[in-house]
C-alpha cells in the first residue's frame, strides 16, 4: 500500500480567475496530498474546479497564491523551462481524449517524451517497448493511433505516462471515453501501476466507478473539498452528483437528482426510460 | 532531424508537395533569371573583353560598342600613336549594327571589319573553316547558324554586297544581333569609308595603366575618347542590361514573395492543425524551444527539397531550353548558386517565423479539454 513518501503536496492553494467585471474563485484554500502507491480520486460536479485542480497539481497553471511541491521540489517560484523539466521528468500526464501524435507510431508516442530525437537511444526504445508490452500491447507497437481501437490509445497513452518514470501519474477522466469494459481494465491498469510501481495516481473524474480502486475519495464542490457528503449518480449523464445541492426530482416514489437543468428537463421528459436505465 | 518534425512533415503528403513545390517554383524563377542575366551579360560584353586591345578610341560622344555612331580618320594615325611611348601595336577596327538577309530570312549583325594584319577585333574563336576571309568572304558567329541556319557556303546580303560565308567562329553573340568578321579594306569599301574607322584598338606594353594612357591618347586630339576595353565592356552590357535590371528585379522580388507565402501558408496552417499535439507536447514537458525547433526543422527541410529541385530543373532544362531558344542564353555560377541557397535559406526562416509564435501562444490546458 502507500508509504510516506509525498510526491505531490498542495498548500492553502487558491486560483481566482479574473474576468472581464468579476472574478470566478476556481480553487479555494485547498490542501491535498498524495502519497507514492496510492490512488487518490477527485470527483465533484461540473465547474467545480477539478481540471483547475489537475492543471495546478501538474505545474501546468500557477496558482494565485499557495505552495505546490512536486517530488519535494517547490514548484510555484519556478520559471515556465524548470516547470517543462519539472513535468517531464516527474508527472506522467494521461487525458480523456488521449492525446497522442497521430503521426506516430504507438512506440514511438511512449518513446518521445524520453528524448524527442530522431536517434532515441536504444536504452528508451527498450523501456518504451517493455511498457507496451506490460500493458499487453506488443502486436501493436507500430500502429497509428488511428489504426488502434479507444481502450489501446489509452494503454498507450499510460505508457506514455511512465516513459521516464514519475513519481505522480495524474489522469483527468481516465475513462470519459471507454466503454464499461475498457474503463474498468484501465482502472485496474492504474491501481496496478500504483501499487506495484510506487506512483502517486491522483485521478479526476466524473465515473462513480473509479471509486472502486481508489485508495481515498475526495468530493470537490466551489472550489473546496468536503468532508462528508451523500452522493447520487444522475440518472441521465451518469455523473456523479451531490445529494445537498443538486436538484431533484420525486417519481414513483423515489427521488433522482441532476448535475444540471438540462438533464432534469431530459429526465421529466422521458422518466421510464431513464428511471429504468438507472436501476440497471 | 527530430522525429515529431519529419512525421509531421512526410505525414502530410500533399501539403509537403505544395510547399517544395512553392519554394522549388520560386528558385526555379530566381536562378532562371540569375542564369539569364549573367548569360546575356556574359555574351553582351564577352566580345569587347576578349578584343586584344587596352584601350578603344572613339569619337567623342561614343558610348559603346553596339551603337557607335563613331566615324575616326586613319591619316596621320600611325605618327600621332608613334610619338607616344609604352603603345605595342594599334589596330582600326570598323563596327556597324546593321540588317543581312539570306533569302527571305532577316537577321540582326554587327558587320565587323577587322585588320587580318594584327587580329585585333577579329573572329574570338574559329569554330569551323577559314580564319582570315578573303575578299568577298565573312566568318559568321556560330548563333547565326542555330538562330537562322547560316551555313558555310552560304551566301549573305549585307551593305549591299553578296558575301560567302567561309568560316565560323564564337564569342561575337551579342544575344540581339550577332557578329559576322570582314577585312577591313572589304568593309571600307561596303560601306565606303576609305580611309576611315570606326574604333582604334590600342595595345599598351605590359605593365601600363590602360586609364592614364587613354586620357592621354584623348588629351593629344581633339574630338577622341579614350575608353579602357574595361569600361567599355561595362558600357556595352550597361546598353542591352541597364532597362532590364530593374525589371529582373522586381520579377525576382516577386518571386521570391511568391516562395515565401506559398512556404508560410503551408507551414502556418499544418502548425495551426497540429496546434493540439504542440500543447500535449508542453503539457508533458516539453519546452517552447523544443516546439520551436520542430518548426524550424520542417521548415528548414521543405526549403532545402525546393531549393534542390528548383535548381535541378533551371540545371536541367537551362540547356533544353537553350536549344529550343538560341535568346535563352544562361549561364549558371556557382556563387549564384550559393546566393539562391541564401535567399532560400532566409525564406525557410521568415515562413517559419509566424507559426513559431503562434505555438509561443498555445496554452497547454487546453489539452484537457476532451
Amino acid at each position: 500500500m502507500a508509504d510516506d513518501r509525498v510526491a505531490l503536496r498542495l498548500r492553502g492553494v487558491t486560483k481566482i480567475y479574473s474576468l472581464a467585471d468579476s472574478e470566478v474563485i476556481a480553487l479555494d484554500t485547498v490542501d491535498f496530498e498524495a502519497q507514492a502507491g496510492q490512488v487518490v480520486v477527485i470527483m465533484g460536479p461540473s465547474g467545480a474546479g477539478k481540471t483547475t485542480f489537475l492543471t495546478i497539481a501538474g505545474t501546468l497553471m500557477k496558482p494565485t497564491s499557495g505552495t505546490i511541491e512536486v517530488a519535494g521540489i517547490e514548484t510555484t517560484k519556478l520559471k515556465e523551462k524548470e516547470l517543462a523539466s519539472i513535468r517531464r521528468e516527474n508527472v506522467g500526464f494521461i487525458f480523456q481524449s488521449f492525446n497522442l501524435l497521430e503521426s506516430l507510431t504507438a512506440l514511438e508516442n511512449v518513446r518521445v517524451v524520453a528524448a524527442g530525437g530522431i536517434t532515441a537511444p536504444a536504452s528508451d526504445t527498450n523501456r518504451a517497448r517493455e511498457l507496451l508490452n506490460m500493458f499487453g500491447l506488443d502486436h501493436r507497437l507500430h500502429s497509428l493511433p488511428r489504426q488502434l481501437s479507444g481502450g489501446e490509445k489509452q494503454r498507450v497513452a499510460i505508457a506514455r505516462s511512465l516513459m521516464n518514470n514519475p513519481e505522480i501519474i495524474l489522469a483527468d477522466e481516465p475513462t470519459g471515453n471507454l466503454d464499461y469494459k475498457r474503463g474498468q481494465e484501465v482502472m485496474e491498469l492504474l491501481l496496478q501501476i500504483s501499487v506495484e510501481l510506487r506512483k502517486a495516481v491522483v485521478i479526476v473524474s466524473h465515473d462513480h466507478r473509479v471509486r472502486e480502486v481508489a485508495h481515498r475519495s475526495l468530493w470537490l464542490q466551489d472550489g473546496s473539498f468536503r468532508d462528508t457528503i451523500v452522493t447520487a449518480n444522475d440518472p441521465v449523464c451518469g455523473q456523479l452528483v451531490e445529494v445537498d445541492s443538486a436538484s431533484a426530482v420525486t417519481w414513483e416514489n423515489k427521488d433522482y437528482y441532476f448535475c444540471a437543468g438540462e438533464c432534469r428537463q431530459l429526465f421529466k421528459a422521458n422518466q421510464q426510460k431513464y428511471a429504468k436505465r438507472e436501476s440497471k | 532531424m527530430l522525429i515529431v518534425a519529419r512525421k509531421n512533415l512526410f505525414s502530410e503528403r500533399v501539403r509537403l508537395a505544395i510547399s517544395v513545390g512553392g519554394i522549388a517554383l520560386s528558385v526555379l524563377l530566381i536562378t532562371f533569371l540569375l542564369a539569364l542575366f549573367r548569360g546575356w551579360n556574359e555574351k553582351v560584353g564577352g566580345f569587347v573583353e576578349e578584343v586584344d586591345a587596352d584601350i578603344w578610341i572613339a569619337r567623342e560622344g561614343t558610348t559603346d560598342f553596339l551603337v557607335a555612331a563613331s566615324i575616326l580618320p586613319l591619316e596621320g594615325a600611325d605618327e600621332r600613336f608613334a610619338r607616344i611611348d609604352s603603345i605595342e601595336r594599334w589596330s582600326p577596327l570598323i563596327a556597324v549594327p546593321m540588317g543581312a538577309t539570306k533569302g527571305d530570312t532577316k537577321m540582326d549583325i554587327q558587320l565587323i571589319g577587322f585588320d587580318p594584319a594584327t587580329g585585333m577585333g577579329g573572329p574570338v574563336r574559329v569554330t569551323d573553316g577559314k580564319s582570315v576571309p578573303g575578299p568577298g568572304e565573312m566568318i559568321i558567329d556560330q548563333a547565326l547558324t542555330s538562330r537562322y541556319g547560316v551555313e558555310i557556303g552560304d551566301s549573305l546580303n549585307a551593305a549591299g554586297t553578296d558575301w560567302e560565308v567561309v568560316g565560323k567562329s564564337t564569342g561575337g553573340d551579342f544575344v540581339a544581333s550577332q557578329a559576322v568578321f570582314v577585312t577591313i579594306e572589304q568593309a571600307q569599301a561596303a560601306l565606303v569609308m576609305e580611309g576611315l574607322a570606326t574604333f582604334l584598338l590600342v595595345d599598351l606594353v605590359e605593365m601600363r595603366d590602360p586609364a592614364t594612357y587613354a586620357r592621354t591618347i584623348a588629351g593629344n586630339q581633339p574630338g577622341v575618347v579614350g575608353i579602357t576595353s574595361e569600361e567599355f565592356a561595362a558600357a556595352t552590357r550597361d546598353r542591352v542590361l541597364g532597362d532590364v535590371i530593374p525589371i529582373l528585379t522586381v520579377i525576382l522580388i516577386l518571386a521570391f514573395i511568391v516562395g515565401l507565402a506559398v512556404a508560410g501558408l503551408t507551414i502556418y496552417t499544418a502548425t495551426v492543425e497540429k496546434a493540439r499535439e504542440y500543447g500535449i507536447l508542453k503539457a508533458v514537458g516539453f519546452p517552447n524551444s523544443y516546439l520551436y525547433r520542430v518548426v524550424f526543422e520542417q521548415s528548414i527541410v521543405t526549403g532545402l527539397l525546393g531549393f534542390g529541385i528548383g535548381t535541378g530543373i533551371t540545371v536541367v532544362a537551362g540547356s533544353f531550353i537553350q536549344d529550343l531558344v538560341p535568346q535563352f542564353v544562361t549561364l549558371i555560377r556557382w556563387q549564384d548558386v550559393l546566393a539562391v541557397a541564401g535567399v532560400t535559406l532566409v525564406m525557410s526562416v521568415l515562413a517559419a517565423y509566424v507559426p513559431i509564435r503562434r505555438l509561443a501562444a498555445i496554452d497547454p490546458v487546453a489539452v484537457f479539454k476532451a
